[in-house]
């Protein structure tokens, strides 16, 4: 009986199985081997495994069921009881005291209506926040771009990084973004506030400080450009108008060595990119390229 | 409500006395240890009424093996020298020799010890079949191994015990 055959071929097992016979196996073995597995074959019909107390094990098992059981129940009825009582208690008071964000995205816009009946108009890339509920003030935080109409009733204030916007019913634009601000009163007064200075604007008027320089005029829309889809700039940095750009179409624009403090006025619309860039540049004397959402800008 | 639900106290009761033989037995011919077979029995059927809501009828015996084995592997990694001390500790299993002669008893106590010292995987395939009378299937579904790796262990074991035994 060779080693490999032997591996393969589990007689012994089929023999114990009787799926060979004993003279099978005697033309595989010697007289020897098969007189010592067929002994070893009867012996092991005399072994048992020693009693097993089946039924004590069982009464073992219920017991430390049980004990579990209690201890489990009650330390986890009464903690699931806190738990649920203390995530009522702290959702209510910590979504009480969350604010509510509004946020645009890209060439994105939204309306908001707030919980007074006044709505705030996000332009692209901004975000409005503002609590639940009202005490007395209302007041919002923004940052970016927004038209607001505020219903009439308590002072009504917007927060930016720059300053803040304080009204008590009218319509009115702001846009604060890292080194500009400006607003523009629509309809009613407003109250600007900046560093320590306090401007009060009325219908048809505008103040900007565009990096620290202050300007204010007079405009003759009911509504700001934005809403039309285009962007309006007075004598405002061009970095400022890059910013807008890249905020409205999600672009990126490579300034390259172009000087961005130089002053624009003018405005583009929103619905075509090339025509938005050339808007800008052209009067610049600037050149641009686009490349996959990337704009470079070159002196011409 | 499922007459099968594990998680009915007759149910799992119905479990307990279809089960607890066989796989005492089985932790039994591992372990040649009587209390740590007892103990892995008990555990694994905590952990059946434990787990009771997750497990299918049909799969309560597969799970109570599976639970049992891997408890083996646990208390294995710790004892191993308790082990071969347990191994050779067969001897108490019981013999009776209504019709074997006085001389035959040294044959039966050696035939023990070599069981005893069987590697554990033929040993508790080797007694599962000769002692609980297993079918190959039957043990292969239970240990979730194929028949052929059965049979090759109970070829071996039968080998290994010829050799151990000797001239007789």
């Amino acid at each position: 009986m060779s080693f490999q055959k032997e591996n393969k071929d589990p007689f012994l097992a089929k023999w114990l199985s009787d799926e060979i016979s004993d003279n099978e196996l005697k033309s595989l073995v010697s007289v020897k081997d098969f007189q010592a597995y067929e002994k070893i074959k009867k012996g092991l019909e005399f072994f048992e495994t020693p009693t097993f107390e089946k039924d004590k094990l069982y009464q073992k098992i219920s017991k430390s069921l049980l004990k579990k059981e209690k201890r489990v129940i009650s330390l986890r009825w009464f903690s699931a009881a806190a738990a649920i009582v203390l995530i009522i208690f702290s959702s209510y008071f910590y979504y009480a005291s969350l604010p509510t964000i509004a946020k645009t995205n890209f060439g994105e816009q939204k309306t908001i209506v707030l919980s007074d009946g006044s709505q705030a108009m996000l332009n692209s890339k901004s975000l409005l926040s503002f609590p639940k509920k009202w005490k007395n003030k209302r007041e919002l935080t923004l940052n970016g771009e927004a038209f607001f109409k505020v219903k009439k009733g308590k002072t009504f204030r917007v927060n930016t990084s720059n300053g803040s916007v304080t009204v008590l019913g009218t319509q009115f634009n702001v846009n604060a973004q890292d080194n500009y601000f400006s607003v523009k009163c629509f309809e009613g007064k407003v109250m600007v506030i900046q560093n320590k200075d306090t401007i009060y604007l009325t219908k048809g008027k505008a103040y900007q400080n565009n990096n620290t320089k202050i300007e204010q005029w007079d405009f003759n829309n009911n509504k700001p450009s934005w809403l039309q889809g285009e962007s309006n700039f007075k004598s405002a940095h061009l970095s400022i108008v890059i910013q807008s750009l890249e905020n409205q179409f999600g672009i990126e624009i490579i300034e390259n060595n172009i000087d961005t403090s130089q002053i624009f006025t003018g405005s583009f619309s929103y619905n075509d990119l090339n025509i938005a860039l050339k808007s800008v540049f052209s009067p610049m004397n600037i050149d641009f390229t686009i490349e996959n959402k990337k704009v470079f800008l070159l002196k011409k | 409500m499922n007459k099968h639900d594990v998680c009915k106290p007759e149910v799992y009761s119905s479990i307990y006395n279809a089960q607890a033989n066989g796989l005492y037995n089985y932790l039994f011919y591992k372990f040649g240890d009587k209390q740590t077979a007892e103990d892995i029995v008990q555990e694994s059927f905590i952990k059946l009424w434990n787990n009771c809501a997750k497990i299918i009828f049909d799969k309560a015996k597969a799970y109570l093996f599976s639970v049992a084995s891997n408890m083996f592997i646990d208390v294995k990694r710790h004892d191993k020298v308790v082990l071969k001390y347990q191994n050779s500790k067969h001897g108490k299993l019981n013999i009776e020799t209504p019709e074997f002669v006085i001389e035959e008893k040294e044959f039966m106590v050696k035939l023990q010890k070599t069981i005893g010292s069987l590697p554990d995987k033929q040993r508790e395939v080797f007694l599962l079949n000769r002692i609980d009378k297993k079918t190959y299937k039957e043990i292969a579904n239970m240990l979730n191994i194929s028949v052929k790796a059965v049979e090759k262990r109970m070829h071996n074991a039968l080998k290994i015990v010829r050799k151990d035994i000797g001239n007789i």
